[in-house]
């Protein structure tokens, strides 16, 4: 028998999800960021000093995903600090910069402390950004290919961490789209953090959602359970 | 800093106004944290005074002031209750407090507005894309044309082998151009799907896909199977474009068998019920449809009539039809007897024809128990004797159209597409349609001979007015309301299998239109046609069909998610504009030549850019040294917040580098970081380091070589060349100044011989300056890195009796030269100290360096105290 169709104009579920973006200082996180959020970019960003929050919806044909994005700082002296915000994200994306062989050195650290440090249902994907800076087999001439880190390494690395992978631009946009739907459709029904409970005031003045979970930093882990 | 706590009746406001003499020298802006009720602390942090019950607060409770002619400050007052005062002299400091005192009334009547707006804004709580869908919901709903395809045919449980497609394409689906139209939904209603048995229990699920398959892929790739219903061998499927599938909701199945013992499933109908067009989203209400599948008992005998009245009255409860303009059957009938009763007045029959269907072989024996011969004739004697006369009235050309002619006789075959309206007018408030269709095995209640004549003559009208169903809805028996199209072909029962002849069998049953589909009004339901179809020669039936397109308000789902996709954007891009925005003048603080021990004050500034007030909070990160005094706050836009942290720098260390987060909330954590060196310091330095830099701790090491070693360091030297002078009772009991104690630190450490007049100028304060010096030499002590007394002789001092010089010869020389030292000035504080076993265990306390180890601590004290007594005579 064919299946029977259920009915898909009851509307869609939708959920919240915890997106955080790692790598090395200039990569393009916040590029991406921008990119995905606002369709934007901007030449010579300011390094983020912190972390920066921001929502995103995605429609997928069976339900909506919202990514509350926590973009974070690539300096090396706030490295001690992501495990804040990787700590109860259900998704990350590892950049680095296709032109710049440290920063895939640099996304291998952020893998291996993913796997240690995060939640083991993390879904990770390595975008390899800066694919402008690439001009494969010299299709214009009057740009050099500054491509230093082939698509063939990153794939590789990806598919032995079991990593999503995919290279981007964020200042032309290619892909960038695809990183976010590949990540929302990834994501399993069960992580889905289905929000529950009147949006308001919780704890201080108008505070909520883009509060980072301190607590749970010393010792304690609150049973799997989402605090975004 | 002051605080003051206002308490309305759902938020509690603390109000934090700086006074004018900061250490800073700068005037801040006074700042506020509001809090919901609930969280809220009783007890501001501080201890000020909490305001008693305030009553509740509103923008126009302003600040007044009382100027009290005595006092160089004045009073401000709020609701009469004193509030605070500040020193007169400083008018602007005036002007500044009371200006943040009224920003953060408006900001806490905000607070509740800006609580409201927040479930407007989360998309998930909300309904905002719902709200505004509705708002553009004509951009999105559109009147179609949905078309609606019927077929009925009992197969007589032969396999069909015969090419589907003119069935159910007809005459009205195709296009001109021979296209299938977008909106389609087609309904195939079988009966005697498989030959019956005794012994079939269900329906045979092969014969249901055979025939779904069989249809999909006459539809092709666009249609869907969207249900099925089945009982035996009754089975309705129901096949709908995938465009229009997302538009049928809440689907259902029924089924109700009322064959054998009134309950086998030999007879009954199926039933599929669904909403089209139904958006709550949308607001529209779409149409509720039912399409019943109807295999009723067989027989010409009044009695087979008087059952299938039954039938219907069994059907019209058990099928869960929705509410529909009309009845499957007529409750009280025969002087009010009820049905069942009539039912079971005729009970023998039914009872032997049970019994006879039960042993049946084949669907013919059972029509053959029902058609008993006697039966017939008993009927044809007592209900027909007038003979076939059809009124004259009824006898009309096919072109003219009567409008003498009664609508459930009507005739006229070529106009088919016409409705009939005036029969039961659609009630307002009922939105469904009941199409009922199946072999409801009514029969022409006439001669064969008479039929086959009027057949030749194409005289179907003539016919019809024999037709027991015609007949029976002309009487409002069954099936009240329900219109039916004009038939315009031939009896489509009885016939020889493999032929388009009536049966020629000994039986020689009598041709009727046992297949029928009929429907209830709808204002905007047409009938297209109503056809049968002689070339299938499988069954016994010919199958019977018709079309109907319904004008209905549809939801165009691309379009809609369109909108969708554009709303959740313009949701997204309102969210992250109303973020807050802020800007923080410096992620970086450098603070150069820290001092050891000394407290490091550090102020970053906010600025809140935006147009809505900024919730910000500081978070210290775990092992860090810094302090903060007020971790949480509210900005008001355009407002600028000074934020406070200080820590004390420890000693040993050259260089600090600290991280803080200031978090601005619902937007951005800045990382505030801290960085800056420390300058060399005796405080935490052996004292082997200390007496090679003899000029202190910031000029360098001494080159190994050069110059005569020192005794003791020069920094213990200095501490008690100083106090041996101005030994009091009140020596190492009382605390130093901070400030004094810094600056004595930066004597140490630069090699600056120490100012007497600048330390006993504070004499009369209390002796400070000779308390802070006695501070700093204890600390300076206990923080003697590896200790004056190492822990390599405790043992000797807590074991034995060995007496001084083995410990002495156990310590460093300048280890023994500093305690020999440090002795003789103990020796002179105890001339003085009334209580010198105090002083005794303060030193015992700076001077030794107790293994972790160590048990026995009181015994081992006591053996400590002998020592230092002993050594100090």
């Amino acid at each position: 028998m064919s299946s029977l169709d259920s009915a898909p104009s009851a509307p869609k579920p939708t959920a919240s999800v915890k997106l955080v973006l790692l790598g090395e200082a200039a990569v393009g996180k916040s590029s991406l960021v921008l990119r995905f959020v606002s369709n934007d970019f901007q030449e010579n960003k300011e390094p983020t000093i912190g972390a920066a929050f921001l929502t995103q919806k995605c429609t997928l044909p069976n339900r909506t995903i919202k990514f509350e994005i926590w973009d974070t700082a690539g300096q090396e002296r706030f490295a001690s600090l992501a495990p804040m915000y990787y700590r109860n994200a259900q998704t990350a994306l590892v950049v680095y910069d296709l032109t710049k062989p440290t920063s895939l050195i640099k996304a291998r650290h952020w893998v291996n402390e993913l796997h240690a440090q995060a939640s083991p249902k993390i879904v990770i994907a390595l975008v390899g950004n800066k694919l402008d800076l690439c001009n494969e087999g010299g299709e214009n001439d009057e740009e050099e290919d500054r491509r230093k880190i082939s698509t063939e390494e990153g794939r590789k690395f990806a598919e032995e961490e079991g990593l999503l992978f995919f290279e981007t631009s964020a200042k032309t946009g290619a892909n960038v789209r695809d990183v976010f739907l590949a990540i929302a459709s990834k994501i399993p029904e069960e992580v889905v953090n289905k929000r529950g409970g009147v949006a308001g005031v919780k704890g201080r003045t108008g505070a909520g959602e883009g509060r980072v979970d301190l607590e749970s930093r010393s010792g304690e882990n609150n049973a799997g359970g989402c605090a975004c | 800093m002051t605080s003051l706590v206002l308490s309305t009746s759902t938020h509690t406001l603390t109000f934090h106004a700086s006074s004018c003499a900061d250490p800073g020298g700068t005037i801040d802006t006074p700042f506020y944290i509001l809090e919901p009720k609930a969280t809220a602390a009783n007890v501001s942090p501080t201890g000020s005074p909490v305001l008693p019950a305030a009553t509740d607060l509103t923008v126009h409770d302003s600040i007044s002031i009382d100027e009290d002619m005595d006092s160089d400050r004045m009073t401000l007052k709020l609701q009469d209750h004193d509030i605070g005062s500040i020193p007169k002299s400083d008018v602007t400091y005036l002007a500044e407090f009371v200006l943040a005192w009224r920003s953060a009334l408006a900001a806490l009547e905000e607070q509740v507005q800006v609580n409201q707006i927040s479930s407007f804004e989360d998309p998930l709580s909300s309904d905002y894309v719902t709200t505004r869908l509705i708002q553009e919901r004509d951009s999105f709903i559109e009147e179609k044309t949905v078309q609606i395809r019927l077929i009925t045919w009992n197969l007589h449980g032969e396999v069909i082998g015969e090419d589907l497609r003119p069935l159910l394409f007809g005459s009205s689906v195709l296009s001109d151009s021979g296209e299938l139209q977008d909106l389609g939904i087609f309904f195939v209603a079988l009966q005697e799907a498989d030959p019956l048995t005794p012994t079939t229990l269900s329906a045979n699920q092969v014969t249901i896909a055979r025939w779904a398959n069989q249809v999909l892929e006459c539809l092709g790739e666009s249609y869907i199977l969207s249900a099925s219903s089945e009982l035996l061998g009754m089975v309705l499927l129901m096949f709908t474009h995938k465009k229009l599938a997302s538009q049928i909701t809440q689907l259902e199945i029924s089924s109700a068998g009322t064959g054998v013992l009134g309950y086998w499933g030999n007879k009954g109908a199926v039933c599929i019920r669904f909403m089209l067009g139904e958006s709550d989203l949308a607001g529209i209400a779409g149409v509720e449809i039912a399409v019943a599948n109807m295999h009723l008992s067989s027989g010409i005998a009044p009695q087979a009539v008087e059952r299938r009245r039954w039938e219907m009255s069994e059907l019209d409860k058990r099928l869960k039809l929705p509410v529909f303009n009309g009845k499957l059957f007529r409750k009280q009938r025969n002087g009010g007897k009820n049905r069942k009763e009539l039912l079971y007045q005729n009970g023998d029959l039914l009872d032997e024809l049970d019994e006879r269907v039960l042993d049946a072989s084949s669907e013919d024996d059972m029509v053959a128990a029902a058609t008993d011969a006697v039966e017939v004739k008993k009927f044809k004697e007592n209900g027909m004797a007038k003979e076939y006369e059809i009124p004259a009235i009824l006898i009309v050309d096919g072109s003219d159209k009567a409008a003498t002619i009664s609508t459930t006789t009507s005739t006229t075959a070529t106009t088919a597409a016409t409705i009939n309206t005036d029969h039961v007018g659609p009630e307002k408030d009922i939105n469904s349609i009941v199409f009922i269709l199946g072999d409801l095995n009514y029969r022409l209640a006439m001669d064969r001979s008479d039929i086959s004549q009027l057949v030749a003559k194409k005289d179907y009208d003539a016919l019809l007015f024999w037709d027991q169903l015609r007949n029976e809805m002309k009487e409002e028996s069954v099936l009240i309301g329900f219109q039916e199209g004009p038939i315009s072909f031939q009896p489509t029962y009885k016939y020889d299998i493999g032929t388009s002849v009536f049966d020629t069998s000994e039986k020689a049953r009598v041709p009727a239109f046992t297949d029928r589909i009929l429907y209830t009004t709808y204002p905007s339901l047409a009938q297209l046609d109503y056809e049968t179809f002689m070339h299938y020669i499988s069954s016994d039936h010919k199958p019977v069909a018709a079309t109907f397109e319904l004008r209905t308000m549809l939801v165009d789902a691309d379009k809609r998610a369109q909108i969708v996709k554009r709303l959740l954007h313009d949701l997204d891009a309102r969210e992250n504009e109303s973020r807050p925005k802020v800007e923080v003048e410096k992620t970086d603080l450098l603070c150069p030549d820290m001092t050891v021990l000394s407290t490091v004050h550090q102020t970053a500034k906010l600025k809140n850019c935006g147009n809505t007030q900024v919730a910000w909070e500081i978070e210290i990160i775990d092992g860090s040294l810094i302090q903060v005094g007020t971790p949480e706050g509210v900005l008001p836009p355009g407002a600028t917040q000074t934020v406070r942290v200080s820590f004390k720098v420890p000693p040993n260390v050259t260089h600090i580098s600290e991280i803080f987060i200031l978090r601005i909330i619902n937007r951005q954590d800045y990382f505030i970081s801290i960085t800056g060196n420390v300058l060399p310091s005796c405080f935490g330095a052996s004292l082997a380091d200390m007496i090679r830099k003899p000029s202190g701790a910031r000029h360098g090491f001494l080159a190994p070589q050069t110059g005569p070693q020192l005794n003791i360091p020069r920094e213990i030297w200095k501490c008690v060349d100083f106090l041996s002078t101005r030994i009091t009772r009140e020596i190492f009991r009382r605390p130093g100044d901070e400030t004094v104690g810094e600056l004595v630190r930066n004597w140490l450490d630069n090699g600056d011989d120490f100012d007497s007049i600048v330390l006993d100028s504070l004499a009369k304060d209390g002796n400070k300056g000779t308390h802070s010096v006695a501070e700093q030499f204890i600390q300076l002590l206990e923080l003697v890195n590896g200790g004056v007394i190492p822990e390599k002789v405790y043992d000797i001092i807590t074991q034995g009796n060995d007496g001084v010089q083995l410990i002495f010869e156990a310590m460093p020389r300048v280890n023994v030269n500093t305690l020999i030292y440090i002795a003789s000035f103990l020796r002179e504080v105890k001339r003085v100290v009334i209580d010198f076993d105090l002083i005794l265990e303060i030193f015992d306390k700076v001077l030794v360096r107790i293994p972790k180890t160590g048990k026995n601590k009181s015994r081992q004290k006591k053996k400590r105290m002998e020592f230092l007594k002993g050594f100090i005579g």
